[in-house]
């Protein structure tokens, strides 16, 4: 068996080798690569690398042996594989749950994170959509800039979610969404009152109040994010975390 | 998904223990893809093993110790100007299950006759 056992740079070798392409590799090759970049990315280092070494040796192999009519089978193969990747994918998290110190929740953490990302996404999608449509029928009597503070908002709760499923810059996923946090609860609801007469008539029978909770909402939304900011440029990740434990035990 | 029986193995995993003993008595060892081939012309199938299927059943009869795996030599890859793979073996282990299992399946495997007898 002409083999070597993954050495202390191991992992930095298996990335070097699976960024080798066949020349026949396509966007599907590029997709289904990426999809495994994302499954792989907050476990550990040696396990995520060695499952995208040997995924870009398998998707190498198969253009190899069939070139360009190999496109169907790979996606088809990535997409059946799919509920076998993320069950795959909640074994290992548990694995990493199980051997993280006490404390860490590195599972609960990044669950709490990801919800209130979506529900910030939701927000901003909503008061969007309620915008664009009050701009297209000659509704829309609100400033510009409230309208376009609400688009930022909306484009950095997407850009933050992303950022958010990527282990390494989940401490800047926390500062990107404290800001579209801002922006959408702080000006958004002002765009929204804007694009709904119940809303304004609600808002302007009790103004001093709904301020006050606008602001009580900004406030709690904008700490909340900072702190995940702050939980991740404080903390290790989980994975490294256990695998010190691991190794000093 | 068929549901495991503690100890024994699934459809995939026999197959996969099955068609490694075969590569590797030629080859000596057998990477992933070779293995989705292999698997294919056995079952005389045209659609290869999803990969996500595939790598979760090979890390699990790892865990089990039924197959072995080390990275291919980098120098290797690197001549042939390819990612380096990752070989496996069946283990001694893993004939000794495969072998059970089959026999267990042919014993419970009810003959087509039986019905007519």
């Amino acid at each position: 068996m002409s083999a070597v056992t993954l050495g202390p740079d191991g992992e930095v070798e298996l990335e070097a080798s699976a960024r080798i392409r066949h020349r026949a590799a396509g966007r599907v090759d590029a997709a289904v690569l990426a999809w495994c970049q994302w499954y792989t990315a907050d476990l550990p280092d040696d396990v995520a690398a060695e499952r995208r070494a040997e995924l870009a040796s398998d998707l190498f192999e198969e253009r190899e042996y069939s070139g360009a009519r190999a496109t169907g089978s790979i996606l088809g193969r990535a997409v059946r594989g799919i509920p076998a990747d993320l069950a795959w994918r909640g074994a290992r998290l548990r694995r990493v749950a199980l051997g993280a110190p006490r404390g860490t929740f590195p599972l609960a953490m990044p669950a709490l994170a990801h919800l209130a990302a979506i529900a910030l996404v939701a927000w901003g999608g909503f008061i969007v959509w309620r915008v664009a449509r009050s701009v297209l029928i000659g509704d829309w009597h609100g400033a510009a800039d409230v309208a376009e503070l609400s688009v930022v908002g909306l484009v950095l709760a997407l850009a933050g979610s992303w950022l958010l499923m990527v282990a390494r810059r989940r401490a800047f996923a926390g500062l990107v969404l404290a800001i579209a946090a801002y922006l959408l609860i702080r000006f958004g609801t002002y765009a929204l009152m804007e694009t709904s007469v119940s809303f304004t008539a609600f808002f302007s029978t009790s103004t001093a109040q709904m301020v006050l909770l606008n602001r009580v909402a900004t406030g709690a939304a904008v700490l909340f994010f900072l702190s995940i900011a702050a939980w991740w440029t404080s903390a290790k990740p989980a994975a490294e975390s256990a695998a010190e434990s691991d190794g000093a035990s | 998904m068929p549901r495991r029986r503690e100890g024994r193995l699934v459809g995939l995993e026999v197959d996969i223990l099955g068609a490694g003993i075969e590569l590797q008595a030629g080859e000596g060892d057998f990477y992933g893809f070779a293995l989705a081939k292999r698997l294919a012309d056995r079952a005389g199938a045209t659609a290869l093993t999803a990969h996500g299927t595939l790598y979760k059943a090979l890390s699990r009869l790892a865990e089990r110790g039924l197959v072995e795996s080390e990275w291919e030599d980098p120098s290797i890859a690197a001549e042939e100007g390819r990612p380096r793979r990752r070989l496996y073996r069946v283990t001694g282990a893993g004939a000794v299950a495969y072998r059970a299992e089959t026999e267990q399946r042919a014993v419970l495997a009810p003959s087509p006759r039986s019905a007519f007898a």
